[in-house]
């Protein structure tokens, strides 16, 4: 006998035949979107330059904590020359900036596969056709991003956070630094949340990898080099607003509660930066979400 | 009415080596690869526009702050990458390779057509973006807006070459032709020691550096002769010269042994 | 083993020995025949080696071991190329370009003077139907259009030799009577067509000759009721009617010819025959000096399809 379907319901089917809320399906999106990358052998190998920073400050922490214990004599010499490893949140900062770099080449790259090829390829039918929304879609490979950006800068990050406090005499250093580890799962999210929503606006419009690295270039590379050119021309350091990068790294800062001086003042301009260009990322994916291309 | 053409002759051959060459060229300038390119270039001007604000720079600060770390380490290789890379596997990418190899037009001419193609429109931008820099950097840009011509015809010859053989050699040919331009000659080409002498880059600036002599540009700061170590004018022009003709001669081996399935 | 006698004289295609491995994996398995004017099919199942195989024709790959010869020339070289057109299975062209742009480039790439280029272009889309719908973009193509274009730009310089993978898919019912009658049109124009296709019904009424492979290796070539006809260890199906179907049933279990005989609802009789070629001049005898009736015969199983079916379940080589 006929029945008919409720159109409204948008249901996506687990895997136990349970019928369940569409939001179940950003999960497998992301999921799915992440293994593709992973299977890639040149993003194994870019992953590994990422890590090269993560295992040499690993290695350094691991360096003045057995220092401190054989030769306390020296710890404060160490101390001053590797004054960048010292625990704070500043240290966390400019590590989680740092693996940054090389993450936004890693995800210039990634963006041809989580996003573009969906694109070329006619895979976008493919996840449309199933009960769920364009939202979903979205959420997904916005997750399954984030999930990068996340590998290769909040996780080592907090690897680091817990190395170096399980090197300390007792979890005093937890309980006095609790706000770093708020500092890098804030800096984490944010940097997560502002790559994937420009890396898929840029994806669904460029689609192939070197318009894509091209445009990734003018936004991290081009626009920061001309905003350093405009602040030494006239000596006013807003002009380094200009950089997207440099202002997701200063609320980034805030989130540590280590925003340098001299930088205090850019703050409201960072979050209108970082906000309206996400803002943009965000209304310029949405009408690129569509199942079906309308070919004159 | 149709020629026997089991006898292709040289002409035809020729002909059609050229026109391929055309099509591509047609092709390549009407893809995303010139939106991009012409954004490059927009940003890159205003950057130029900015610097030359204040008016009392010269050709040793254009030099340093413009040519060598924006227009030679990082805009010339990425013209060159933009249309190179693509040129052979784009068209494997896109599966439309299958019928240029199915035409009676030797291998080494597919490729040769490809590598014109590349080469024509990658030199469109090296060449504009350079006469567009350094005239817009004034006085400061123009003294050496001639001299420095040469140079960016052979890094753009060896670029291509690079790229294009990369394209015929390598499945994923722009991804390893950027990380090249990431690694090699941003990372490598600043490096101490003669590590350098692997990037590209680094005969350009010592070309450059040589041709710029005479019109006050000289190695200073981070390009100090005893940190840079440049080359020669001469050495390094035949590095460069043996450079494009080998890599050219390496992508049309690689293109006329290589099964594209 | 061909069933069919060629001279390497006629031969336009030459396939000696040839195998192909990449890696562990053996696509092609020591396959040798030949071709001559007139259609051939090219039938197998998935992962049979037909891809491959014809991208040994074309020239795409090279052999590992064996030679692949087009007019004595070898495949891979640029001058065995003029020789040959090739409508691949892929579907991808210059998209931006009108279908009419397209083929006129690739004539001009295969040699062709440019206003022999155009004339060409016009009688090549004239002949595949598609002269009035060329000027679009080929992105807003149909499939069907699509594959059309493939085959105008694989006939634009005349080959004598034309290698087909797939043509005739996605193309309609009446796109393909008039795709099977060119067909027959070039072959009358003396070419050499090779044909690779799933739909094997479609070899019965098209293919002269056809080459069965599976696992990379040359089951059998010939056609269908040449190939039909060694497969001793099958019995040919054979339907009749006659008035008198139980009377011819048991006259024909008599003999050693027929090994089964069923009674059909609809009044025919379905015989299993082994040695068909006794069977047919044992049944004429019945016919003639018996006086039994035979309205109709049917042979059930010489069909590629069943031919396919058999090689296929037993993996023999013929």
């Amino acid at each position: 006998m006929a029945e008919m379907l409720d159109q409204d319901r948008e249901r996506y089917r687990g895997w136990d035949s349970r019928l369940q809320p569409a939001w179940f399906s950003i999960w497998p999106i992301a999921t799915t979107g992440a293994k593709l990358v992973l299977r890639r052998k040149l993003f194994w190998l870019l992953l590994g330059l990422t890590l090269i920073n993560f295992l040499f400050l690993f290695a350094t922490i691991y360096l003045k904590a057995q220092i401190r214990i054989e030769n306390p004599a020296l710890t404060r010499f160490v101390d001053q020359v590797l004054k960048s490893v010292s625990g704070t949140g500043e240290t966390f900062r400019d590590f989680m900036a740092a693996q940054g770099t090389v993450t936004m080449l890693m995800l210039a790259f990634g963006g041809e596969v989580l996003v573009g090829n969906d694109y070329r390829h006619g895979g976008l039918t493919y996840y449309l056709s199933r009960r769920i929304g364009r939202r979903h879609y979205l959420l997904g490979k916005l997750l399954a991003i984030a999930m990068l950006v996340a590998l290769t800068t909040t996780l080592p990050a907090l690897v680091l956070y817990v190395e170096y406090g399980l090197l300390t005499d007792s979890i005093v250093y937890f309980q006095e630094n609790a706000g770093i580890l708020l500092g890098i799962l804030g800096y984490g999210l944010l940097m997560a949340t502002a790559l994937s929503l420009v890396l898929f606006a840029m994806a669904a419009w460029l689609q192939r990898t070197v318009p894509l690295v091209m445009g990734w270039a003018c936004l991290f590379v081009l626009l920061p080099a001309v905003g350093a050119i405009l602040r030494n021309v006239y000596d006013d350091r807003s002009w380094h607003l200009l950089s997207f990068w440099r202002d997701i790294r200063l609320l980034g800062s805030w989130c540590f509660g280590a925003v340098p001086q001299r930088d205090a003042p850019l703050m409201p301009g960072a979050v209108a930066v970082v906000a309206i260009v996400c803002a943009a990322a965000l209304l310029a994916s949405i009408p690129r979400v569509r199942a079906f291309r309308v070919v004159r | 009415m149709f020629r026997d053409l089991s006898h292709f002759r040289i002409t035809e051959r020729v002909r059609g080596c050229l026109l391929l060459a055309a099509v591509s060229l047609r092709r390549t300038l009407a893809s995303r690869q010139t939106l991009v390119c012409g954004l490059l270039l927009a940003f890159t001007t205003l950057a130029v526009v900015a610097w030359s604000l204040r008016h009392d720079r010269d050709s040793q600060e254009f030099a340093d702050d413009i040519v060598f770390p924006l227009y030679a380490s990082f805009l010339l290789p990425m013209f060159s990458l933009c249309y190179a890379a693509p040129s052979v596997a784009g068209e494997h990418e896109e599966q439309t390779l299958v019928y240029l190899l199915a035409t009676p037009l030797p291998r080494w001419m597919v490729f040769a057509a490809k590598y014109g193609a590349a080469l024509i429109a990658a030199m469109l931008w090296t060449f504009g973006a350079w006469a567009v820099s350094s005239w817009l950097a004034g006085p400061a840009g123009r003294n050496v807006l001639v001299a420095f011509l040469p140079v960016v015809f052979w890094s753009t010859l060896v670029y291509v070459g690079l790229f294009c053989w990369f394209s015929a050699a390598l499945p994923r040919a722009t991804i390893v032709g950027l990380v090249y331009v990431f690694f090699v000659e941003a990372f490598l080409g600043n490096v101490p020691g003669i590590a350098k002498r692997a990037a590209v880059s680094f005969y350009t600036q010592s070309l450059m550096l040589d041709a710029g002599a005479e019109l006050g540009v000289r190695p200073t700061g981070v390009r100090d002769p005893v940190l840079f170590l440049p080359l020669a004018g001469n050495t390094a022009q035949t590095i460069v010269c043996t450079l494009a003709v080998t890599t050219f001669l390496l992508g049309v081996w690689w293109f006329s042994r290589r099964e594209y399935v | 083993m061909s069933s069919l006698a060629e001279t390497s004289d006629a031969s336009l295609i030459e396939f000696a020995g040839v195998s192909k491995w990449f890696g562990p994996v053996i696509a092609v398995n020591h396959v040798t025949f030949q071709l001559t004017r007139g259609i051939t099919g090219l039938v197998g199942p998935n992962g049979a080696g037909k891809s491959t195989l014809i991208r040994l024709l074309t020239g795409q790959v090279r052999p590992s071991i064996g030679r692949v010869g087009i007019g004595g020339r070898s495949a891979w070289s640029a001058a065995a190329k003029s020789r040959l057109g090739y409508c691949p299975d892929v579907d991808a062209f210059y998209e931006e370009m009108s279908g009419r742009a397209f083929v006129r480039i690739l004539a001009r790439l295969h040699g062709l003077a440019r206003r022999s280029a155009f004339q060409r272009t016009e009688e090549v889309l004239e002949e595949v139907g598609m002269a009035d719908r060329a000027d679009r973009p080929l992105s807003s193509y149909s499939k069907g259009m699509r594959q059309r274009i493939k085959l105008a730009q694989a006939l634009i310089h005349d080959p004598e030799l034309i290698v087909l993978d797939e043509p005739l898919n996605g193309v309609d019912p009446v796109g393909r009577m008039e795709l099977a009658a060119l067909f027959h049109r070039l072959v009358a124009r003396d070419k050499a067509i090779l044909i690779s296709s799933h739909v094997l019904e479609e070899m019965d009424d098209l293919a002269d000759r056809i080459l069965f492979l599976c696992q990379g290796r040359l089951l059998a070539s010939g056609s269908p009721a040449e190939v039909r006809e060694m497969l001793d260890d099958h019995p040919l199906k054979i339907r009749v009617w006659s008035p008198r179907p139980r009377l011819l049933a048991a006259r024909l279990l008599a003999t050693d010819s027929v090994r089964g005989a069923e009674i059909e609802p609809g009044g025919g009789l379905l015989l299993n025959v082994e040695h068909p070629h006794n069977f047919f001049r044992l049944l004429e005898g019945i016919v003639v000096d018996e006086g039994f009736e035979v309205e109709a015969f049917q042979v059930i199983d010489a069909s590629t399809q069943a031919v396919f079916n058999y090689l296929m379940k037993r993996g023999r080589i013929v």
